[in-house]
């Protein structure tokens, strides 16, 4: 049995990944950080919804290409390869299945597809006892928010901005204030979403760091040269290169499933597998690319900052690793 | 024209910069042994194509490359791009080739394809010889027009304007002829999912030399009229000297530029 990403997975990653890295980069990035709702920072989005992938999950009969959850995930790590900073998981790979599997009620697929209307996520999953309210993402240009079970309109919800470490993020306090539709909680999709981000994150937070590291000399030798450098990155990488297969394993079950995710079970016991891992590895990955990069590594003048952050808020998104683990645990009997 | 059909060259390169470029030791040639890719320089061709050919109402594309070991990963993506069919030649008497072996092999394909109009980048990527244009033009018997910034067909005439140094000279030929295209033509798209899928059912002629109708002692590197006899590195920039300024830094250049000859 063939068990690996076949020719169109690897094109379709290969095609978002040479956009992104033209249309998406560093500095539209940096644009991104001192003005997120701003047209530099959205210019790719058209691009996006022209190639596909807002509709990647849908079906064909919405304009979708209903290319499934394993090219999904590949796609989601391009996205966390260059941090892009746009609520891409959200609306992709949140919003779309959840409408598709509760019959599109607010008839919006079409535009999200399209890449007219934008969805996103107020997350309090497993930060139930900080007494925060949901926070979402992309606040200021959403169209969509999704809250608890139901999507609510922009006319229906309160904002209140809050700043995050992560100045991309635009992020705010969402309250409902309508009844919404209900359209199915957004956990699993948004855990195993936000894990193969973190993975995109992990990868290039490592890569950038060994090509750091390989460049910057001390004592009249590349800092790479030291074992104490060297291991800690030979650790992260393994991590992150543990938690991949995790993550489109996941996938992969998603889709035999149909991505209907039901109750607690197969799908959930591996979305929560891949997001632990996940969780935990972009984690270390970002604590070492840091070290590894001494004070340079601090300062909001250089990029490196812009994944680290990212990383620190998508952690905890949909549930941090501790919460999944313990969900793992429940289902498998070994809590009260 | 109701229907028109356009040939695009492509060229199929290592992937990388030429910093990760390999040659051969023993022949000098590069080495293009690995996945190839769409030369990113003739995107730009492709895209040109399937404008036109949209805005004649009706047409379609069909590519023209000519790669080692059959190799079709860089036609995919011009194919996922929107063109219809590719004609691959892959031989491996075609080693070795040099820009005229080249060109004839391309105008031997291009031939069966009937075209009424041939686009090429201006040059590859990685051979930057940026004769194979005109070198097809001449073996095809068709007019040449060379750094095309933009490009109408009218009928049976096409009206190219013509990059120069000052600005740019409108030329017309008549149909078919061939252009190459300079990388500000046209934006060219990206290939959208459905493209991508689609990509897979295309067709792929794949020829060899002999079905071209080409003698093999014509082409590769039995055929080539030059042989690379060595090749040797750049030579390192030398370290500049520093002038420091104590009040006659400006004597000290004029000196220096006057040892140059430049004053």
């Amino acid at each position: 049995m063939f068990f690996g990403f076949d020719e169109d997975q690897i094109a379709v990653k290969e095609a978002v990944g040479a956009l992104l890295d033209k249309r998406a980069g560093l500095t539209v990035l940096q644009q991104a950080w001192s003005d997120p709702a701003g047209p530099a920072a959205w210019a790719v989005w058209p691009d996006l919804a022209d190639m596909g992938v807002q509709g990647l999950l849908a079906p064909e009969s919405a304009g979708g290409s209903d290319l499934g959850w394993v090219t999904m995930t590949l796609v989601l790590s391009e996205a966390g390869r260059v941090a892009l900073p746009l609520p891409l998981a959200e609306t992709a790979a949140i919003g779309v299945p959840l409408l598709v599997s509760a019959g599109d009620p607010a008839g919006v697929l079409g535009s999200l597809v399209a890449g007219r209307a934008v969805v996103t996520v107020a997350s309090g999953i497993g930060e139930a006892d900080s007494g925060e309210r949901p926070r979402a993402p992309a606040a200021s240009r959403a169209d969509w928010f999704v809250l608890g079970d139901r999507l609510y309109g922009r006319d229906d919800v309160v904002l209140r901005p809050v700043a995050s470490v992560d100045a991309t993020r635009d992020l705010a306090e969402v309250e409902a204030l309508g009844e919404g539709l209900v359209v199915g909680s957004p956990l699993e999709f948004g855990a195993l979403a936000a894990a193969a981000v973190l993975v995109g994150l992990g990868r290039a937070l490592v890569s950038t760091t060994v090509d750091y590291v390989k460049d910057r000399h001390q004592f009249g030798v590349p800092v790479g040269s030291f074992q104490a450098v060297k291991h800690q990155l030979a650790d992260a990488a393994m991590h992150v290169e543990f938690a991949a297969p995790a993550v489109w394993a996941a996938a992969w079950e998603m889709d035999q499933r149909g991505g209907d995710v039901g109750n607690i079970g197969e799908v959930a016991r591996s979305v929560s597998l891949a997001k632990a891992l996940a969780s935990d590895a972009a984690e270390r990955a970002a604590r070492t690319a840091l070290q590894c990069h001494g004070a340079m590594g601090y300062t909001d003048d250089y990029h490196l900052h812009l994944w680290l952050k990212r990383v620190w808020c998508l952690s905890p998104a949909f549930g941090s690793a501790r919460w999944h683990r313990r969900r793992v645990g429940v289902d498998m009997g070994l809590h009260g | 024209m109701d229907f028109m059909n356009v040939v695009v060259c492509v060229k199929q390169i290592p992937d990388g910069d030429q910093s990760t470029y390999k040659l051969d030791p023993t022949s000098h040639n590069l080495v293009r042994d690995g996945k190839l890719i769409l030369d990113d320089s003739d995107s730009y061709g492709v895209e040109m194509g399937l404008q036109l050919a949209e805005q004649a109402g009706g047409g379609e594309v069909t590519l023209v490359s000519m790669a080692p070991n059959s190799e079709t990963s860089g036609l995919r993506t011009a194919l996922a791009m929107g063109a219809a069919r590719a004609i691959l030649v892959s031989d491996a008497a075609l080693a070795g080739s040099d820009a005229l072996s080249t060109a004839k092999v391309l105008a031997a394909a291009i031939k069966r394809a009937g075209p009424d109009l041939v686009i090429t980048a201006t040059e590859s990527s990685d051979g930057y010889t940026g004769t194979i244009p005109v070198q097809i033009a001449e073996l095809l018997g068709m007019p040449s027009v060379t750094f095309s910034k933009k490009v109408t067909v009218n009928g049976d005439k096409v009206t190219v304007e013509r990059q120069t140094e000052e600005g740019y000279d409108e030329v017309e030929v008549p149909l078919p002829a061939v252009i190459s295209v300079t990388a500000g033509v046209v934006e060219p798209r990206y290939p959208s999912f459905k493209g991508i899928m689609a990509a897979k059912g295309k067709p792929v002629e794949e020829l060899k030399v002999a079905d071209l109708g080409l003698d093999a002692a014509s082409v590769g590197a039995a055929g080539a009229g030059q042989e690379i006899t060595s090749v040797v590195p750049a030579e390192a920039r030398k370290a500049g000297e520093i002038v420091v300024d104590e009040g006659d830094a400006y004597q000290q250049i004029i000196n220096y530029l006057e040892q140059l000859k430049v004053i």
